[in-house]
C-alpha cells in the first residue's frame, strides 16, 4: 500500500504537471437515448473548477492537472457521474441515465385523484374543490363531478364505481373520520361536515387504494389539513342560510384557529316552495378549533376539530300515509396527531381521532336513538431505504362503541342493541422506483377485528411506467376488506369480512397546465356481502354473508385550459356495468343507487374586467333502475334520464378596504324535474312494498353569500 | 516517519489547491447583479452550484444557484422554459427550506418564485395567495428584510386597485423597502442584498403615475 502511494506521488511529480501544467479536457454529454443534454454541470470532484455543455452537448474544460483527478457530470433529475481522469483520454463521451427521484419520474396515479398543490400528480387544484359550481361549500360537490362517482343528488355522500355509500371511508391527517356527512334521513341528502377551506390537499381514490387505509370496500377521501397558519385574519361569512365567524391568531412556527357557525334554514324555506312539509326547518350550530405548532426538532403537532349540533323535522309521505320525521344529531371530531422527522430520511407519524355522535331520529311512530364512539390509535413510519425505494409501515387500532335503543311511540315493542369492536391494523408497503420509468409498490395489509374474532389479510400491487414526457400507463390490484355496517353488526357478531377484489388499468397523459387526459377502466368483484329475506323483521336473524356481485366500467377525465383563454373546464364520462345480490334483493341486479352512464362537465371562467368567475357544472345520467312492487322481474324498471345544470358568479370586491367575495349561485337553472329514481321501501307488516320517488325538497336552490376577510 | 511526511505533503498540496470561498462568492455574486446573458448566468447557476457541492455546510452557495435560476427566467420567453427553470430552481430551494426553515431569505426567494409562476388571471390568484403567504412567514422570521416589502410591493403593484391594490400602495411599501436596503448595505456582502435596484426602478414608477 505504502510503496503505491510513494509510487503515484513519484509519478506525479515526474510528471510535471502536479501544481503548475495546465492540460484540458473536453467531451459530449447525452441522455441514454443520445439526445444531447444541454447545461449539464461539468465539475472537478472538490474544486469550484467547472463548466456547463452549451447547446450540442459539448463541454471543455481547464484543468490544472488530471492525473488523480474526478470528474463529476450532474444535471438536475439525472444520476451524476463520477469518471476518474487519467491524462490519457481527454475526450469524454458521458452517458446520464435518468434519476429515479427526477422530476419527471413516474408516479402511482391508478385510481386515485389528487388535488394538492404539492403533488406533481395532481388533476385538480385545491381551490377547484370550492370553486366547482353546485356544490355549496360541500368537499362531496367537486368530487362528484369526477368519474367514478354517482351523481346521486339524494344521498350526498360518495358512491363510487357502483359502491353503496358506506363503502368510501374518509380520513383526515391519515387518521379517520368516522362520521364525515351529515345523518342521513329519510328523503333528505347528507351533507360533508368539513369545510373545504380547512383543506390544503386532497387524494381521493376510486380503487386500488394503498395498503395503508382498510376498511372500505371501494374508495378512501382523504384529506389533509392546511398547515401553520402565517396570516392573522378575521373571518366574516353571511348567508342567506345563516352565518359564521373565524378568526387565526398566529406567533413565529404556531398557528391558532377558531370558528363558530350559525345556519338556519327558515328564513329561506319562508320564500320557496318546499316539496317536504317542514315543521322545524334545519338548524345547526357548529364549532371548529385547528391549532399547529412547529417544534424546533422539526416535529408537527396539529390539533384538528369540529362539534356540530343540529335538528330538524319535516312531514312527508311513507307507505302512503303521512309521517313526520324529526332528527337531532351532535357530533364531536377530535383529531391529533404528530409528525416528527427521524434524521434526513424518516418520518415517524402517530396520531388519536376521536368521533362521538349521537343520533335521535323519530319516523313515524319508529324512535330510534343511537349512540356511537370511534378511536382510532395510529402509528406510521416512513422511511427512506435508498434513492428509489420509500417504505411505509404502520399500526393501527380502530375502536368502535355502539349504542341503539329502538322503540314505537305507540306500543310495547323496543329493542337495544350494543356491540364493541377493535379493528387492529398493521401494514407495511414499499414504493420501489425500479427506473425513472417504472415504479411499483406492492403492499399487505392485515386487520383482526376483536367483535368478529376474525382477521383477513388483503394484499396491494399497483405500478406505473412513464411511456413519454407526459404520458403513463398505471396498474392496480389489491383485495379489501370491510366490517359489515353497525345496522347487521348490531344485531349479532355472526358475520363475515364482506370482500372486493379491484383489477385497474390507466393511462394517462398531457399536463394539468395545458391539458390532460386519463382513461381508466377497471373491474371488481364483490364477495359474502350481507343479505336478508325480503320482508322480514330486521331483526329476526336472517341474515348471511352470501351475497355477491361485480363492477366493471370505463372512467375518462379531461381537463383543458389552454384552447380557450381565461377558461378551464373538465368534462367526465363514467360507464359502469355493475349486479349484485346484497341487502334483501331477491336476484343479482343493479342496485337502485347506479345509473349507468353518467357525464360532468365543469367550467369556469375568469372575467377580469368585472373581477368576476363564473362558473358552470352540468350532470346527466342514464335512468336509474327501480322496482315496481308486483312486477315479477326484479329491479326491471329504469327511471327518465337525470338532468342538472348549476351556475355560479363569485365577485372580487372590498368592503371598508378589506378583501370580500360576494358569492351567489343557483340550482336546476333548466328547472328540470331533477327526480333521480325511486326507492322501493319494505312494508313489514304485510301489505305491498312502497314506491318513493326521489326528488329533491327543493327545485331551485338559490344561494348568495358574502365572505369578508379582515387582515 | 515516512507516512508522516507523505500525509504532511498531501496536506500541503491540498492547502494550495484549496478554494477561497469567500473571495470567489464575493466576485460572483457581484455579478449575478451585472449578467446580461442567459448563458452567463447559466454558468453563475452552475458554478454557484460546484461551490455548494464543496462547501458542504453552506446554504448561501446552494441560494444563489436557486436565485440564478430565479434570474435566467429574465431571459426567456416561452412559458415551457420559465416553468422548467422555477422548477430547478425550486428543487434547490426546497432542500434549502428543509435545512433551515427558519431563514427569512429563504421565504422571499419562494415567494419570488411563486410571482414568476404567474400567467394569467386563473394562476394569478393562486400563486399570489401563495406568494403573499410566504411573504408573511418571512416576514414573521425577520422583519426588518426589505425584500420582503420589495415583493410585496410587487404584489400589490400588480393587483388592481379595486381588490387593494394599486401604485399608491405598492409605493410605501417600496418606500419601506428602501429604508430598509439603505440601513442595510454596510453589512456581509456575501448575505442576499438583491432588489434595491429593481425597487429604486419600481419606485420611480408608482411616483410617476402619481
Amino acid at each position: 500500500m505504502r510503496i503505491q502511494i510513494v509510487l503515484i506521488i513519484t509519478v506525479l511529480l515526474i510528471s510535471g504537471q502536479w501544481l503548475y501544467g495546465q492540460t484540458s479536457v473536453s467531451g459530449k454529454v447525452t441522455s441514454n437515448v443520445g439526445e444531447a443534454l444541454i447545461g449539464v454541470n461539468i465539475s472537478i470532484v472538490g474544486t469550484y473548477n467547472g463548466t456547463i455543455t452549451d447547446e450540442n452537448g459539448l463541454f471543455d474544460l481547464e484543468v490544472d492537472d488530471l492525473n488523480g483527478k474526478e470528474l463529476a457530470a450532474s444535471y438536475i433529475g439525472y444520476k451524476t457521474q463520477v469518471i476518474g481522469l487519467d491524462g490519457k483520454h481527454k475526450y469524454l463521451l458521458i452517458k446520464l441515465s435518468e434519476s429515479v427521484a427526477s422530476l419527471n419520474a413516474v408516479t402511482i396515479t391508478a385510481g386515485s385523484f389528487a388535488a394538492d398543490d404539492k403533488q406533481r400528480a395532481s388533476v385538480l387544484e385545491p381551490l377547484d374543490i370550492y370553486t366547482t359550481a353546485g356544490s355549496l361549500g360541500d368537499i362531496n360537490g367537486a368530487l362528484k363531478t369526477l368519474p367514478g362517482t354517482q351523481s346521486a343528488s339524494d344521498d350526498g355522500r360518495l358512491l363510487v364505481r357502483g359502491g353503496a355509500a358506506s363503502e368510501t371511508s374518509v380520513y383526515v391527517d391519515g387518521l379517520l373520520a368516522a362520521k364525515p356527512f351529515t345523518s342521513k334521513v329519510p328523503d333528505l341528502p347528507s351533507r360533508g361536515r368539513f369545510s373545504p377551506s380547512l383543506f390544503s390537499g386532497t387524494v381521493f381514490s376510486t380503487g386500488g387504494y394503498s395498503a395503508e387505509y382498510g376498511q372500505a370496500l371501494s374508495s378512501v377521501l382523504v384529506l389533509e389539513s392546511n398547515d401553520v397558519a402565517v396570516e392573522e385574519v378575521t373571518g366574516v361569512s353571511l348567508m342567506t342560510v345563516g352565518g359564521d365567524l373565524s378568526k387565526t391568531w398566529c406567533t413565529k412556527n404556531r398557528s391558532t384557529s377558531l370558528s363558530v357557525g350559525y345556519m338556519n334554514l327558515a328564513p329561506y324555506y319562508a320564500l320557496v316552495n318546499n316539496r317536504l312539509d317542514w315543521t322545524k326547518p334545519g338548524e345547526s350550530e357548529s364549532l371548529n378549533f385547528m391549532h399547529r405548532k412547529k417544534f424546533e426538532n422539526g416535529g408537527l403537532l396539529n390539533i384538528f376539530s369540529n362539534a356540530e349540533y343540529g335538528n330538524r323535522a319535516f312531514n312527508t309521505i311513507l307507505n302512503d300515509e303521512k309521517a313526520s320525521i324529526e332528527n337531532q344529531n351532535g357530533n364531536i371530531y377530535l383529531n391529533v396527531n404528530y409528525s416528527l422527522p427521524l434524521g434526513d430520511k424518516s418520518l415517524l407519524k402517530s396520531g388519536v381521532a376521536t368521533t362521538y355522535n349521537n343520533d335521535r331520529q323519530l319516523a313515524g311512530i319508529h324512535r330510534t336513538q343511537e349512540n356511537e364512539v370511534n378511536v382510532e390509535g395510529r402509528v406510521t413510519f416512513v422511511t427512506q431505504l435508498s434513492d428509489g425505494i420509500e417504505l411505509k409501515t404502520g399500526i393501527s387500532d380502530a375502536f368502535t362503541n355502539y349504542e341503539d335503543h329502538y322503540n314505537q311511540i305507540q306500543g310495547e315493542t323496543n329493542w337495544n342493541g350494543r356491540y364493541k369492536d377493535h379493528i387492529i391494523g398493521a401494514f407495511a408497503e414499499p414504493e420501489i422506483k425500479i427506473t425513472s420509468r417504472f415504479a411499483v409498490r406492492p403492499g399487505v395489509r392485515y386487520e383482526y377485528s376483536t367483535y368478529l374474532e376474525k382477521q383477513n389479510l388483503s394484499p396491494r400491487l399497483a405500478t406505473a411506467y412513464r411511456l413519454g414526457k407526459e404520458s403513463q400507463l398505471s396498474l392496480a390490484y389489491g383485495q379489501y376488506f370491510q366490517n359489515p355496517v353497525a345496522d347487521y353488526l348490531k344485531f349479532g357478531s355472526d358475520f363475515q369480512y364482506e370482500k372486493a377484489s379491484h383489477y385497474i388499468m390507466s393511462f394517462q397523459t398531457g399536463s394539468l397546465r395545458e391539458r390532460l387526459l386519463r382513461m381508466e377502466a377497471y373491474y371488481k368483484d364483490y364477495y359474502h356481502l350481507v343479505t336478508y329475506t325480503r320482508g322480514s323483521h330486521p331483526y329476526d336473524g336472517s341474515y348471511k354473508n352470501d351475497g355477491f356481485g361485480y363492477a366493471k366500467g370505463i372512467d375518462v377525465f379531461f381537463r383543458d385550459r389552454k384552447t380557450f383563454i381565461g377558461t378551464d373546464y373538465w368534462i367526465s364520462y363514467s360507464y359502469i356495468d355493475t349486479k349484485r345480490l346484497f341487502e334483501d334483493y331477491p336476484v343479482e341486479a343493479t342496485p337502485d343507487f347506479v345509473a349507468n352512464h353518467t357525464v360532468s362537465a365543469v367550467a369556469k371562467y375568469f372575467i377580469g374586467a368585472i373581477h368576476t368567475q363564473v362558473g358552470a357544472a352540468w350532470t346527466t345520467a342514464s335512468g336509474r333502475p327501480y322496482h315496481q312492487p308486483g312486477d315479477t322481474d326484479f329491479m326491471s324498471r329504469k327511471a327518465a334520464i337525470y338532468n342538472n345544470l348549476n351556475l355560479n358568479l363569485s365577485y372580487l370586491t372590498q368592503i371598508a378596504g378589506y378583501s370580500t367575495i360576494v358569492h351567489f349561485s343557483i340550482s336546476n337553472v333548466l328547472g328540470s324535474k331533477q327526480l333521480v329514481g325511486y326507492q322501493t321501501i319494505a312494508n313489514y307488516d304485510g301489505g305491498q312494498d312502497y314506491l318513493m320517488p326521489l326528488l329533491p325538497d327543493i327545485k331551485q336552490f338559490v344561494f348568495l353569500g358574502v365572505f369578508i376577510s379582515i387582515k | 516517519m515516512k507516512t508522516i511526511v507523505l500525509l504532511a505533503a498531501l496536506f500541503v498540496s491540498v492547502l494550495t489547491m484549496a478554494n477561497d470561498y469567500e473571495e470567489t462568492m464575493k466576485i460572483n455574486v457581484a455579478k449575478l447583479e451585472k449578467s446580461t446573458s442567459l448563458n452567463e448566468m447559466n454558468q453563475l447557476a452552475a458554478l454557484f452550484m460546484r461551490i455548494s457541492d464543496v462547501e458542504k455546510n453552506e446554504w448561501l452557495p446552494s441560494y444563489y444557484a436557486s436565485y440564478a435560476y430565479v434570474r435566467t427566467t429574465h431571459f426567456m420567453h416561452d412559458a415551457d422554459s420559465i416553468d422548467t427553470a422555477l422548477d430547478q430552481a425550486q428543487v434547490l430551494l426546497d432542500d434549502l427550506l428543509k435545512a433551515k426553515p427558519d431563514e427569512s431569505e429563504l421565504h422571499v426567494l419562494q415567494a419570488f418564485i411563486y410571482q414568476l409562476r404567474i400567467t394569467g388571471a386563473m394562476s394569478g390568484y393562486k400563486y399570489s395567495s401563495l406568494s403573499n403567504q410566504s411573504l408573511e412567514k418571512a416576514e414573521q422570521l425577520n422583519a426588518d428584510n426589505p425584500r420582503i416589502y420589495y415583493c410585496k410591493g410587487n404584489n400589490v403593484y400588480h393587483t388592481p386597485a379595486m381588490f387593494g391594490g394599486g401604485a399608491e400602495k405598492a409605493q410605501a411599501l417600496f418606500e419601506k423597502a428602501k429604508l430598509l436596503f439603505e440601513a442595510q448595505s454596510q453589512k456581509n456582502e456575501l448575505l442576499p442584498h438583491w432588489g434595491s435596484y429593481h425597487n429604486e426602478v419600481m419606485l420611480q414608477k408608482c411616483l410617476a403615475e402619481k
